[in-house]
């Protein structure tokens, strides 16, 4: 599903944030990618969604070849993905109906249909009575419910979640683990960076370790180790 | 639709800014419309003249109705000359009380006695006016002759600055509207870019999120030809008086340019063409303002 081939980044400044990175995703996966700050987590989730593009390698995602995606195709590519960030990226002037519907409207689906699967989304994430509330009514737990709403309303095959409880308390960051781990069971594969030990620990999940930009573990049911 | 609820959004969120685009380019149609007007007229009064080869010959009081009708006469043994026409004093007089039966202080001051009688002479064409004019002017009691080559040329020259100064006024205006409309929606783009980057993560295409602003563009463009165009509109009728004049006593002029529309007086007709030209630009204009920012400032 998800391959990157040797890929190496470089930044204009000479820095390289990723050097030979080589690893797979199977389908229905769920992964953890770990590492200190500055690792290069961050830009290997721009890598794939083609924020960036690396300085060597490939990338493939569902056997599409990033480096031959053309720009105006890219779209089509981030439509097979979910995002969710240790930020949220809400819009503040947009209710959480609306935030969360957004992926939908900008492939053009039906009013009406959109309403359906907006109260189904938020009855998943548990924020059905707050649909017409602003983000700003919301606290930092729910807007990250919110956000994965978000990510899932257009049943993407793929989901991204960068550094999605880092903003969160334990208690909080344990609801979206869980939340997660659901979409997981449904067959979406999960890619999840993280910094929080307690999480990764506990999941027995498959876990790559990234340390000065390169792959220094990878293993299946792995443990947060630096 | 949501394109259309996203730019009302965006002018119901910064109304100044939307005010202040659609001024600019109301401005810009306002002259464009105008010199549009002038030209279509200026234009099609050349081309009334061009098709009516005439030379009108004013006596002097001692020239005797005889010897006017012999001067016909010989007038119409000429190859070159098509008709004559005798216009009487009286005949004069009730011309000039026509055309000025809006002023009756000018009417009051004239009377028949003042006015001289004349004689209309069509040409075969333009080229033997001046061969007719030579064989006129020879002519004992001939007060003034006037050909409409004079008047041709008057109005050529006149046709000329219209189109050179509207011309010049048009492109530095057009000039100065796409950089406010580029600057306006660029800096709505700036504003936004929070917003469009969020849309483009979750799949927008680079159409859907220009869409909104390109739109934006076209509407301050359709809305400141609007304006510009009721505006010069407003002025033309209010100064009718003076365009009649103008005129130099036609009373109905036919376009050149669009066959079958009355230019004047003014007709439905030729206000929907001037506003369909002037929309239409305004709207591309706008759209290509816009263009340039997304182009400039969208990724």
């Amino acid at each position: 599903m998800i391959k990157f081939h040797k890929v190496t980044k470089k930044f204009g400044t000479g820095k390289t944030a990723l050097s030979n990175i080589d690893f797979e995703v199977e389908p229905k996966e769920f992964v953890f990618i770990v590492g200190p700050s500055g690792a290069g987590k961050t830009t290997l989730l721009r890598l794939l969604t083609k924020e960036t593009v690396p300085t060597s390698g490939e990338i493939y995602v569902d056997n599409v070849k990033l480096s031959e995606l053309p720009y105006s195709k890219i779209h089509e590519l981030r439509r097979s993905i979910g995002f969710i960030f240790q930020d949220f990226r809400l819009l503040l002037d947009r209710t959480a109906a609306e935030n969360v519907g957004m992926p939908l409207e900008v492939v053009g689906v039906a009013v009406g249909e959109i309403k359906k699967k907006v109260e189904k989304a938020l009855e998943m994430v548990g924020l059905t009575d707050k649909q017409h509330h602003f983000p700003i009514q919301f606290s930092a737990g729910e807007l990250q419910r919110l956000s994965l709403a978000r990510a899932v309303i257009g049943d993407p095959a793929i989901i991204i979640a960068d550094e999605p409880t880092g903003n969160l308390d334990p208690k909080t960051s344990w609801e979206i683990i869980d939340l997660l781990q659901k979409i997981n069971e449904k067959g979406h594969t999960v890619i999840v960076a993280t910094h929080d030990q307690d999480v990764v620990n506990n999941l027995k999940k498959r876990v790559i370790t990234i340390k000065d930009g390169e792959i220094v573990k990878d293993v299946r049911e792995g443990k947060y180790t630096l | 639709m949501r394109h259309f609820k996203a730019v009302f959004s965006h002018i119901q969120r910064t109304p100044y800014q939307a005010l202040a685009g659609i001024m600019i380019v109301s401005i810009t149609f306002f002259v464009a419309t105008l010199f549009l007007f002038l030209g279509v007229l200026s234009s099609s009064m050349l081309s009334y003249f061009e098709r009516q080869p005439q030379i009108t010959v004013y006596f002097e009081d001692v020239k005797t109705k005889t010897e006017i009708d012999s001067l016909v006469k010989e007038l119409k043994s000429l190859d070159s000359v098509s008709s004559v026409k005798y216009v009487s004093k009286d005949e004069a007089l009730q011309i000039y009380q026509e055309d000025h039966k809006d002023d009756p202080l000018l009417l009051e001051m004239v009377t028949a006695d003042i006015l001289p009688a004349s004689l209309e002479i069509q040409a075969v064409d333009v080229s033997k006016l001046e061969t007719i004019a030579k064989h006129v002017q020879g002519e004992t009691g001939v007060q003034e002759i006037i050909y409409h080559k004079d008047i041709v040329d008057r109005l050529v020259s006149w046709t000329r600055s219209v189109r050179a100064l509207g011309g010049i006024l048009l492109v530095v205006l057009t000039i100065e509207t796409l950089l406010v409309i580029l600057t306006i929606i660029g800096v709505r783009i700036v504003n936004k870019r929070t917003e469009i980057s969020i849309m483009q993560l979750i799949g927008a295409s680079r159409w859907y999120v220009r869409m909104p602003f390109v739109l934006e563009g076209a509407f301050y463009g359709f809305m400141g030809a609007l304006l510009g165009f009721i505006s010069s509109l407003g002025l033309i009728l209010h100064q009718a008086q003076f365009f009649s004049g103008l005129l130099i006593g036609i009373s109905n002029l036919q376009s050149n340019l669009l066959p079958g529309i009355q230019v004047w007086p003014i007709t439905g007709a030729f206000v929907l063409v001037i506003f369909g030209v002037a929309s239409i630009s305004g709207v591309l204009l706008g759209t290509l303002g816009s263009l340039i920012a997304v182009s400039r400032y969208l990724e």
